[in-house]
């Protein structure tokens, strides 16, 4: 080999070498894909919701068995200020409601907040009623709405009635499918 | 270059393959997750604090129902009641309360009607500020003959954290 061919090969060489330095290492993107993988799964199995139980009555119009008579406590919601529709800031397909207040109507007594609703029911729980196996248990509950009543403010009153110790809740008759006159 | 430093390179893998897969993986689970969640409608649901968790089990079809704020039901991406629409007509949501009650829920025999009741509940998912009359329309529907659904679950979010937002 002379020096001419020396020089070329070292030359050749450096090149290579050069083009090898520039190889990407892909490792640590490689890490972030996993990670983002894993991040949107868990962000996807985040929609577990919460449900709470309640029943409709079973009237069929076609019982002819003597019905037991039970005590209830029915509770009614009625609408006190329907709110200002405003368009939501996360949302503007939707809108949401500011000021919007309801009462609660247990028996005849008039309650306005949910702290005061929870101090009743929890009185009211201690009230048992024999059902048809002979068990004593706390009085099932009726809940009537009145127009202008959401969804959020009677699953507020399922809550408070749950964890006052109130097991069974049914929705019973009212004005509940009157639409709201206040609504656009 | 010495012969080990040659060699040393040669063993280096090649990534690309790998990240196909993981893309493909992140594709596929992105479209079971879309397949998954169906059934159920972006509504901003109200919070609760004693709620049962839902847990559906594996591989079983639910009858859920999505309630819009303006009423409009929704099961499966398909509306079967919008007011502007059906007006008074719920003929769409009967047939589809009436074949959940048949197809999707187990019966039992029910002493107090001295008749088989479907026994599986009904979700409703409404939004928050969906007024309750629209609800009620689908409550009165459970009362019909063909329906009789009587134990209805009403879907919640988790509890509001102290400081989070809402």
């Amino acid at each position: 080999m002379n020096y001419h061919d020396y020089q070329k090969r070292k030359r050749k060489k450096a090149k290579k070498k050069k083009f090898e330095e520039a190889e990407m290492n892909l490792t640590p993107m490689i890490d972030v894909v996993f990670l983002l993988l894993i991040f949107f799964l868990c962000l996807e199995f985040k929609t577990l919701e919460g449900k709470l139980a309640t029943n409709l009555p079973k009237d069929v119009g076609v019982n002819t068995s003597q019905a037991m008579p039970i005590e209830k406590l029915d509770i009614r919601v009625a609408q006190v200020n329907w709110g200002k529709q405003v368009k939501s800031k996360h949302d503007p397909r939707r809108f949401e409601l500011e000021g919007h207040k309801v009462a609660y109507f247990v028996n005849a007594r008039r309650i306005s907040t949910i702290p005061e609703l929870e101090r009743v029911l929890r009185k009211a729980v201690k009230v048992k009623v024999t059902d048809a196996k002979g068990k004593s248990t706390a009085r099932p509950i009726t809940i009537k709405t009145s127009a202008g009543v959401t969804y959020g403010d009677v699953t507020e009153l399922i809550d408070t009635a749950i964890d006052s110790g109130f097991e069974e809740i049914t929705f019973g008759g009212g004005e509940g499918t009157r639409k709201n006159p206040n609504a656009k | 270059m010495s012969a080990a430093s040659l060699r040393e390179e040669e063993a280096e893998m090649d990534m690309t393959p790998m990240i196909d897969c993981v893309f493909q993986l992140i594709i596929f689970f992105f479209l079971v997750i879309d397949l998954q969640n169906q059934e159920l409608e972006p509504v901003v649901l109200p919070r609760a604090r004693f709620a049962v968790p839902d847990e559906p089990p594996p591989g079983k079809v639910r009858p859920i129902v999505n309630v819009l704020q303006d009423g409009e039901v929704i099961y499966k991406r398909q509306t079967f009641y919008k007011e502007d629409v059906d007006g008074d007509s719920r003929k769409k949501l009967q047939d589809l309360l009436a074949h959940f009650a048949k197809n999707l829920m187990e019966k039992k025999y029910d002493p107090a009607v001295q008749m088989k009741l479907p026994d599986d509940p009904l979700l409703i998912r409404a939004d928050k500020w969906t007024e309750m009359h629209h609800i009620a329309k689908i409550m009165e529907t459970c009362g019909q003959k063909d329906v009789l659904i009587w134990r209805l679950e009403l879907a919640v979010g988790e509890p509001e954290q102290k400081g989070g937002k809402q």
